[in-house]
């Protein structure tokens, strides 16, 4: 199994079928909400808000992009 | 409209396409020794019995020629993809074709007290009838992510989609070790993996799909099954 190869193929096809899962940006989160996501992106998250974020983040995978773009632009 | 510069187009392929679409007696004898017994074959192995897969044979043969079917070929795949996928999808259509045929004496004693005319005819609005193997794809991946440890499935998303580096996650982790992070990756695919099968195994026991040919049909075979089947 090529978890990288198999999650691309699947995503993909989810973006065609669900796109309200793995779909295009629908824009910032909430202000609270992003809040949270640049605190997580800068390090600043214990292991309590990992875990809340996470499950935060798969009812709401439109706003991992945000997370994405905020780590990339740190590490960058 | 694909171009030779695509790193994925298959340029062979879909002039082959191109070729039996216009009716090509050359094309289609060489359709009939390659791309058939690939379909059959795959038909098989999804449970199908062999007088199933001959039907289902028949059925993909109609779509291709009565409805140009194959004009949805884009050359993004193997075309052989494209059409176990097709086949995939008539074989999960014949299985539900299949349940609903409902025999006469269960129809008169239903015991619900309603028309058994209304019920057929309720039955089958009821029933997806284009694309039944994208849907029920969908569904599955769906239910799948949905079990998924939700850090494991983060860090997939992340890495994976989002292209974060290892590295950075490993230190939004807590600093924990790369090996942490490809392990909770792997997990979470192999969950998902298993989920999925075991969703498609409850929901449809007779069409005995693998993770390959799951992969295939999201992947190569994708339009062949998103589309409408007609």
């Amino acid at each position: 199994m090529n978890a990288e190869h198999d999650l691309s193929i699947l995503a993909s096809f989810l973006r065609r079928m669900a796109p309200e899962v793995e779909g295009h940006d629908m824009g910032d989160p909430p202000g609270d909400i992003r809040a949270r996501l640049d605190a997580f992106a800068a390090g600043r998250a214990g292991a309590g808000e990992r875990a809340a974020l996470a499950a935060l983040l798969k009812e709401h995978p439109e706003w991992i992009r945000h997370l994405g773009r905020a780590i990339r632009a740190r590490a960058a | 409209m694909p171009t030779d510069e695509s790193p994925a187009f298959h340029a062979a392929d879909f002039e082959f396409a191109q070729d039996l679409l216009e009716g090509d007696k050359a094309a289609w004898r060489r359709f009939d020794t390659e791309m058939k017994p690939a379909i059959l074959s795959r038909l098989l192995a999804q449970g199908a019995s062999p007088a199933d897969a001959g039907e289902v044979l028949g059925i993909v043969m109609e779509k291709l020629w009565a409805h140009q079917k194959l004009a949805a070929y884009s050359g993004g795949g193997p075309l052989a993809g494209f059409l176990r996928a097709m086949a995939s999808n008539a074989w999960l259509e014949l299985l539900r074709k299949h349940r609903r045929m409902v025999p006469a004496t269960s129809l008169a004693d239903d015991g619900d007290g309603s028309d058994p005319i209304e019920r057929l005819a309720r039955d089958e609005a009821a029933a997806p009838q284009e694309t039944p193997l994208a849907q029920l794809l969908r569904d599955a991946l769906l239910h799948a992510m949905s079990r998924v440890d939700a850090e494991a499935l983060l860090v997939l998303r992340l890495s994976l989609l989002q292209e974060v580096k290892q590295r950075d996650l490993c230190l939004l982790w807590g600093g924990c070790h790369e090996g942490t992070i490809s392990r909770k990756k792997q997990e979470a695919m192999e969950q998902i993996r298993d989920e999925t099968l075991a969703y498609l195994a409850r929901r449809e026991p007779t069409l005995q799909i693998t993770w390959q040919d799951l992969l295939e049909a999201c992947g190569e075979g994708a339009d062949a099954i998103l589309g409408p089947s007609q």
